[in-house]
């Protein structure tokens, strides 16, 4: 889509987008050199290999998330959003000194859960407390990722829509639990790298609806159901009802 | 309790505003908090509307011609007088405090608490993990899945009421309703003569 995007990894201590960008070999300076070094935030931030407009600032596995501050994190991001046309934090698990350090420069905030009740109890907890950090229904969005399909037309997980209406936030994009996922992942290769997968569109459609473009939630749930058997052994597999 | 401190405060009792005029106090502050109180409630009254008053003080009865120019004023009637108490009958129906109420338009989230000495009333739902605490009533227009404890403060006649009940734990004047097998659809929990009343109801 062309435009400029610097992620953060807010994980200190437990990094991994490095790992998962393929860029663990490229890192000098990490936030930690920002915040205690003297680095300058665009100094330490690195580019991607194949996707030049992706950068990271990539976070330090030999610091703990007390050794950054909010105030340090609202001055990193300050800094790089004069740079860069999106910046975004990865949050780490938890709710605590991480989670603040993560949205108190966020304009937005994107809550992403599993279909499980325990997943779910624990995002309505984190939207509470979006809620106290001033952040609203307008400003906070739900991206539901590792859903199953056949599972949900068994019954037996539940289906975004009810995830919905449960949390009561606008859903942002629907990601179904792929293989695809977990081998890019491994490959450090950006999976929407892969043309017109059905894994690539769908974060294609994520993209766009953060970029404020139209497009209906809708075409997810057709991405969805646009199942991945094909050729002889998905033909068997439809017939004989196997996942 | 804040509230307990007003001299004039309006009471939502069987379809009639009833508002309450303490003792030991002068006309002109009655008047003058009376006229606040119902500048305040004008969402509640449309034109030609009546409401109640209970004069705690039976003495004062000179009040009520006063009272009924400023309902006039208002473009309100002056339905009737209650003077000391309020009658029998009147005592055993569901009462809501108007005055004191917190009201919320937003989802109660996990994690959250809303406290209120007064009633409580919510635009939304009550997610799982969140706790509602009232010293009064609640009422809610949406699901409620979370903690509900009303009338905390000992109030007879409290009561919740709820578009739809899935509450593991709801607390009412003391007596605990633990995964209670509520109806579906809005219901009505009230406490009345040290007993429970669950009944399904349509809002």
């Amino acid at each position: 889509m062309g435009y400029d995007v610097c992620l953060i990894d807010a994980d200190i201590g437990l990094k991994n987008l490095d790992l998962v960008l393929g860029l663990e070999n490229r890192i000098v300076y990490t936030i930690l050199d920002v915040v205690k070094g003297g680095k300058s935030p665009i100094e330490a931030v690195v580019k991607h290999k194949q996707i030049k407009k992706l950068n990271l600032l990539a976070s330090s596995q030999i610091a703990n998330k007390d050794m950054i501050s909010p105030e340090d994190m609202k001055m990193i991001v300050n800094e790089l959003s004069k740079h860069f046309d999106y910046v975004i934090v990865d949050s780490p698990a938890g709710i605590e000194r991480g989670f603040k350090n993560a949205v108190v420069a966020a304009q937005h905030a994107i809550v992403v859960t599993t279909p499980e009740l325990t997943a779910i109890s624990d995002a309505d907890r984190v939207i509470g407390l979006l809620e106290n950090e001033k952040f609203n229904e307008d400003n906070i969005s739900l991206i539901v990722n590792r859903v199953k399909l056949h599972m949900i037309n068994k019954n037996e997980m539940l289906s975004p829509e009810d995830i919905r209406t449960g949390l009561a936030v606008e859903l942002l994009g629907v990601v179904p639990d792929s293989e695809e996922i977990i081998i890019a992942t491994n490959k450090g290769v950006p999976v929407t790298l892969e043309d017109n997968s059905r894994i690539s569109n769908i974060f294609m459609n994520i993209a766009q609806r953060i970029a404020g473009k139209e497009n209906p939630i809708e075409n997810d749930f057709a991405l969805l159901k646009d199942d991945s058997r094909k050729g002889f052994m998905g033909f068997l597999q439809k017939m004989f009802g196997g996942r | 309790m804040a509230s307990e401190k007003e001299i004039v405060y309006p009471k939502f009792i069987d379809g009639d505003i009833i508002f309450f005029l303490e003792k030991n106090v002068t006309q002109k502050q009655l008047l003058e908090e009376l006229s606040e109180n119902l500048e305040k409630l004008g969402n509640f009254f449309s034109e030609g509307d009546g409401f109640y008053i209970l004069v705690k003080n039976p003495e004062m009865y000179s009040i009520v011609p006063k009272v009924g120019k400023l309902a006039k004023e208002k473009k309100l009637y002056l339905s009737g007088v209650y003077f000391e108490d309020l009658p029998e009958i009147k005592k055993k129906k569901k009462e809501f405090r108007l005055s004191g109420t917190n009201i919320y338009r937003k989802h109660v989230r996990s994690g959250q608490i809303l406290d209120n000495p007064g009633d409580i009333i919510i635009f939304g739902n009550v997610n799982q993990g969140a706790e509602i605490r009232a010293g009064g009533s609640v009422i809610v227009f949406g699901k409620v899945r979370g903690t509900v404890r009303v009338g905390m403060t000992q109030h007879k006649n409290t009561f919740i009421v709820a578009s739809e009940m899935d509450s593991p734990l709801v607390e009412i004047c003391g007596i605990v309703l633990n995964n209670y097998a509520w109806p579906k659809g809005p219901v009505s929990i009230h406490y009345d003569n040290d007993q429970i009343n669950v009944e399904p109801i349509e809002l």
